[in-house]
């Protein structure tokens, strides 16, 4: 017999972050394509995005339900959630959310279609309050353990939602890009989009960091995990390529004389998909720094 | 402390009411087993999974060395962060003070396994063959069959050291109730307000704190080591599991 730990396995792996992900990044491109209904002149630059960010989001919603379904070990008992409601449990309320998001995101396309305005508006205003509750729940999943320090923390959900609408923005960027209706009025949009996303992102990080470093023993024990195990991801994905880099891309010709070069639609483009990478890595490194420091007790 | 999102009112110290517990006493175990056997045999546990574990732990620099003996199981809480957590209500909080499990309505989410402090939970594998119950989140039970009966859990009946001691800790002719009223006994991780119902006496502090506590021996080493490449080496669907 040797020192010997036998140790019940991390619940979740890289499905549910794919998935926290892509439902975050769906919802946040529902958000910008209902924008000119919810919000008017003021999101008028993604007036063309309206019908094609509905059915991106759509298509992605079709393809991260069964992703979310089959991670589930029983998958055929994905209504119980729903049946044996608890509101205790944010995933009971994500199961209820999830659906009526997809309702209002079909409410949406119907009213377009059908040329009735006023059920494409309440679609766009229920539609972009669920969007906002989808990368919300997410976050708040993590938050509700407390027996995971890493993850109860307020922050987590604000983090979640930030890390969406960066995200969303660079899927708005890249479709507007690729049907060559991304305008400079559009491009200067998404860039003070990912300039708001990206800046407080960085705030949120940073403030994680130092909760992190003046933590208790479980904290530390996850610090270690970042900076040795996840050191890439975090610091150089996460942090430089996610967070750094777009930040002043999208910030820069704010302020820097010379950065006139970011303005391009091209460019905003780019900075969303380094904004995009950075919250899939930082996810991804919550995520598992979160449960791996219990492991080892 | 309330009972939001729990089915029964937390039961420890409520005078007509049962709240079943468990003392360990660590100056009596000696790490031989039997208890992991025993609950391996009353509930057909899946090799890779465990109910209960003892976790040894050699520390020290050889003549100066200890070995530890640190036996787990669920606490069976009087404020279960599992039975909030649960989106289905397949985990449930008994009256008695029991935490368990509905198998017929858990979805396999596994939000239990993250809520709970104590790694005390795991995910029954797909190919059990002699059980039909497979795929949903298991954890003990407190063997409640058994208590049922009259009987203590298998884990306390064979027990060869009386290590493990089962009772009513609200009897206060109990012998748990006695040992906890009158020995020095901790619980584990009692800042997370769970209130776990299983004391431990004269734990090593290494074995109880939250720790940065890395094997020592290098088959020890060898071994964490291949668990996390295991863990790491495939993240998809149920690849951590």
């Amino acid at each position: 017999m040797f020192e010997y730990m036998p140790m019940n396995v991390a619940p979740w792996g890289e499905e549910i972050i794919i998935y926290f992900f892509l439902i975050g990044t769906a919802a946040m491109t529902f958000a910008v394509a209902a924008g000119p209904k919810v919000f008017g002149a003021v999101a008028a630059p993604f007036k063309s995005f309206q019908i094609p960010g509905a059915i991106v989001t759509l298509v992605l919603l079709a393809a991260v339900v069964p992703l979310l379904i089959f991670d589930l070990s029983q998958p055929w008992r994905f209504l119980n959630p729903i049946l044996y409601f608890r509101w205790t449990s944010p995933l009971s309320w994500g199961s209820v959310f999830l659906p009526l998001f997809g309702l209002s995101i079909l409410g949406f396309i119907y009213g377009h279609y059908t040329d009735r305005p006023g059920t494409q508006r309440l679609s766009a205003v229920l539609g972009s309050l669920l969007a906002l509750s989808m990368p919300l729940y997410t976050g708040l999943d993590l938050m509700a353990n407390n027996a995971r320090e890493l993850w109860a923390n307020p922050t987590i959900p604000v983090l979640f939602v930030v890390l969406s609408i960066t995200s969303g923005a660079a899927l708005v960027a890249l479709i507007m890009l690729v049907m060559g209706r991304f305008t400079d009025e559009a491009a200067r949009a998404t860039r003070f989009i990912l300039a708001f996303s990206v800046g407080i992102t960085f705030w949120l990080v940073l403030g994680l960091v130092m909760t992190v470093v003046y933590g208790s023993e479980e904290l530390n024990t996850a610090w270690a995990f970042i900076n040795t195990e996840f050191a890439i991801e975090f610091w150089l994905l996460g942090f430089v390529v996610g967070v750094l880099v777009p930040g002043l891309l999208a910030i820069g010709p704010m302020v820097l004389p010379g950065m006139d070069f970011a303005r391009k639609p091209v460019v905003v483009t780019v900075t969303g998909i380094l904004g995009a990478i950075g919250a899939y890595t930082l996810r991804e490194v919550l995520i598992y720094a979160g449960q791996l420091p219990q492991l080892y007790y | 402390m309330t009972n939001i999102g729990l089915q029964a009112e937390p039961s420890f110290g409520v005078p007509g009411k049962k709240r079943w517990a468990m003392v360990v006493d660590l100056r009596r175990c000696i790490g031989c087993m039997a208890c992991v056997a025993a609950c391996k045999a009353e509930f057909d546990v899946p090799l890779g999974v465990w109910r209960t574990t003892v976790r040894v732990k050699n520390t020290g620099t050889y003549p100066n060395t200890r070995r530890n003996f640190m036996p787990r199981l669920c606490n069976h809480c009087d404020q279960p962060p599992c039975v909030r957590n649960c989106p289905t209500a397949a985990t449930y909080k008994h009256e008695d003070g029991y935490v368990l499990q509905r198998y017929e309505r858990c979805i396999g989410c596994r939000a239990c396994i993250a809520a709970c402090p104590y790694n005390a939970r795991f995910m029954l594998p797909r190919n059990r063959s002699r059980v039909g119950i497979n795929s949903v989140v298991d954890k003990c039970t407190f063997c409640d069959h058994r208590v049922a009966q009259g009987l203590v859990p298998a884990c306390v009946q064979t027990c060869i050291g009386r290590s493990r001691i089962f009772g009513d800790i609200n009897d206060p002719n109990s012998e748990v109730a006695r040992i906890v009223a009158t020995e020095k006994t901790v619980t584990l991780k009692p800042g997370k307000g769970t209130k776990p119902q299983v004391y431990y006496i004269k734990p090593d502090r290494g074995s109880t704190d939250q720790a940065q506590s890395a094997p020592v021996s290098a088959a020890a080493r060898a071994d964490a080591m291949a668990f996390y490449r295991h863990n790491n080496g495939s993240r998809f669907f149920g690849g951590t599991l």
